[in-house]
């Protein structure tokens, strides 16, 4: 267990490293950071006195060693928009994301994982091919589409909920919804597959040959062995989850990191869009991780691969 | 584990013996989801294709005395413009079939891209093994780690919102999917025994990869490939409708949408129509891909 704990955190943390040197380098696709941060007037001398105020001037690898240096200290720069602390700003609208976030994926789970398990056991009935059918639509459907066609029905038409905005549970139901709508497919189509995958195995035969209830052959052995499958789908989830983000609070001008990533990026503020796709892209490794680890705490077989 | 596809599945009952035609029709009912798919993306195709023989009116022609109309069953609709107009007055309808170039376009090339790039890597990977399928591994969780969404947008804020560099953009972050696949498949096929038999007369390592490991991988791309078209479609669409994909004038989907999206609260058409558009597209394009699954590959889930 212990090898495999440390061979996945070494992993993560070559994948961290990874995304400090993608978001590091985001600077400097044209060539020369001033283009991105001036604008087109300025003249020659204004970027080369940036140049040398910001240290562009240094080899790459200085500048990156600067970067990290600064960036695990928590200081990712000041936004050029609002003069406050990129990591202040992504920290304040961390709450909103993770609301929205684990509504979503509660939601998607809630519907999903039974849906998915039952099309799997009546495997072949009208459940079975509706589900199916509806995770067929539910992939093809443009999310942030659904999001505006919620809102107009169910707050321009039959006002029950507010049309956007954020505080009350009520503000969080339609986004929850469009968001969990995005990542049900998905889970409804692994865990159907997981579960048939299980329920085609041999002790499944021998619970039920042994003359248990349906119900405890479901429960206790199919169930259990299917939650392997569950959870690695749940932890590739939040990859989808952070990207679902992205859409579902822009639609809803939901006030969270995702929504301040898009704006920051229309408005070229690169200290904070730096800091928001380091922390969403944490936010990824670190749940995939759990899962992995959860899995093989759960599953003794995968340790020793 | 296997993922399931989303085929629906029927259980034939035994029959007799039946006449050839009996059978011919009894495959099509079996494959009937995608030949519905398959309908509608010669629709969206030759919308695509021959705009100008589909289209009532000129998608760019601004009428600013007809703008906002309704739909043509809607009160206030007129004949003229079946689904209504936009806001400076275009005919709705006509945008829409026109629309389908970018999407289709942008889909088809983006997916192109992508598929060269990410089946070269998981070839690699496969064929070689070690310190290659080190690198492309891990190069893959680098990537997975982000979500896409993000890293499109800021290359597409600094780059300039072109639609090479669209294509560029999605080609280049979302190869990743079949670079797994097709690495976990050159694996298995390398140790098969024709494999190692073409190595030991004497072919050499493109030889044995494109003559005898790639024929039998294609069927996945194929099937992947396919997917992905529907996939890329929603992406450009996001793109467009956050004012970074497909710039106006020229007729988006994505970008109607966000033109749209303003008038929401009692011009529903202007948002409800390019989404159904969207929608029916990807819808298609799945069918089609779970259809050509089902022809080619069965035992494949993806």
């Amino acid at each position: 267990m212990r090898t495999y704990l440390i061979r996945r955190l070494l992993q993560a943390l070559l994948v961290c490293w990874g995304i400090s040197l993608i978001t590091f380098m985001m600077l400097w696709l044209k060539g020369d950071p001033t283009l991105l941060l001036l604008p087109i007037e300025a003249t020659e001398q204004e970027r080369q006195d940036m140049r040398q105020a910001m240290g562009f001037d240094d080899p790459l690898i200085v500048q990156y060693g600067r970067f990290m240096k600064r960036a695990v200290q928590g200081d990712f720069g000041r936004s050029f928009f609002i003069d406050e602390p990129a990591l202040n700003l992504i920290l304040e609208r961390m709450p909103a994301t993770l609301q929205l976030a684990l509504a979503g994926l509660g939601i998607s789970l809630i519907l999903a994982i039974p849906l998915g398990a039952l099309s799997a056991i009546k495997r072949g009935s009208l459940l079975d091919n509706a589900v199916t059918v509806f995770a067929l639509m539910g992939q093809a459907l443009p999310i942030f589409w659904l999001g505006i066609m919620l809102i107009i029905v169910f707050a321009v038409y039959l006002h029950v909920v507010p049309v956007s905005g954020y505080g009350t549970p009520r503000h969080l139901i339609l986004p929850a919804v469009t968001l969990g709508w995005y990542l049900a497919p998905v889970t409804m189509r692994l865990t159907r597959s997981g579960m048939l995958d299980v329920l085609k195995q041999d002790y499944i035969r021998t619970a039920r040959s042994k003359g248990l209830r349906e119900q405890r052959v479901i429960f206790k052995h199919a169930l259990k062995n299917a939650s392997i499958s569950i959870i690695t789908v749940v932890g590739l989830q939040f990859g989808q989850l952070m990207s679902g983000s992205v859409i579902t609070e822009t639609v809803f001008a939901w006030p969270g990191v995702a929504s301040l990533a898009v704006t920051s990026i229309r408005n070229s503020d690169f200290p904070v869009v730096q800091t928001a796709v380091v922390f969403l892209a944490l936010i990824i490794v670190l749940a995939n991780l759990c899962a992995d680890l959860l899995i093989g705490f759960l599953d003794p077989r995968i340790r020793y691969e | 584990m296997q993922e399931t596809s989303t085929r629906l599945e029927t259980f034939d009952l035994p029959t007799p013996p039946s006449s050839g035609l009996h059978r011919v029709f009894r495959r099509l009912w079996r494959l009937r989801f995608g030949i519905i798919g398959a309908v509608i993306i010669a629709l969206a195709l030759s919308a695509a294709i021959i705009p100008q023989a589909l289209a009532p009116q000129d998608p760019y022609a601004q009428q600013l005395s007809r703008r906002l109309l309704p739909p043509v069953w809607s009160p206030g609709g007129q004949a003229e413009y079946l689904l209504g107009t936009d806001h400076v007055g275009r005919d709705y309808l006509s945008r829409i079939i026109y629309g389908s170039r970018a999407a289709l376009l942008c889909g088809f090339l983006a997916t192109l891209l992508s598929c060269a790039v990410g089946v070269s890597l998981g070839v690699a990977a496969g064929y070689y093994g070690g310190v290659v399928d080190s690198v492309v591994s891990n190069l893959v969780n680098v990537m997975l780690a982000f979500p896409f969404i993000l890293l499109a947008l800021v290359v597409i804020a600094v780059m300039g919102p072109s639609f090479v560099n669209l294509i560029v953009v999605l080609g280049l972050t979302t190869w990743t999917v079949y670079t797994r696949v097709v690495r976990a498949e050159v694996l298995v096929y390398r140790e098969r025994d024709f494999v190692h038999a073409a190595i030991s007369l004497g072919g050499t390592d493109l030889r044995v990869i494109l003559r005898h490991i790639l024929p039998n991988v294609v069927n996945t791309i194929v099937v992947l490939a396919s997917l992905e078209v529907a996939r890329n479609i929603l992406r450009e669409a996001f793109l467009s409708f956050l004012g970074l994909g497909i710039q106006p004038p020229t007729p988006s989907w994505g970008g109607m949408l966000s033109e749209g999206r303003i008038y929401m609260l009692n011009k529903w058409w202007l948002a409800t129509f390019p989404g159904l558009a969207i929608f029916g597209a990807t819808l298609g394009i799945n069918l089609l891909g779970d259809g050509l699954r089902d022809l080619l590959d069965p035992h494949l889930d993806t």
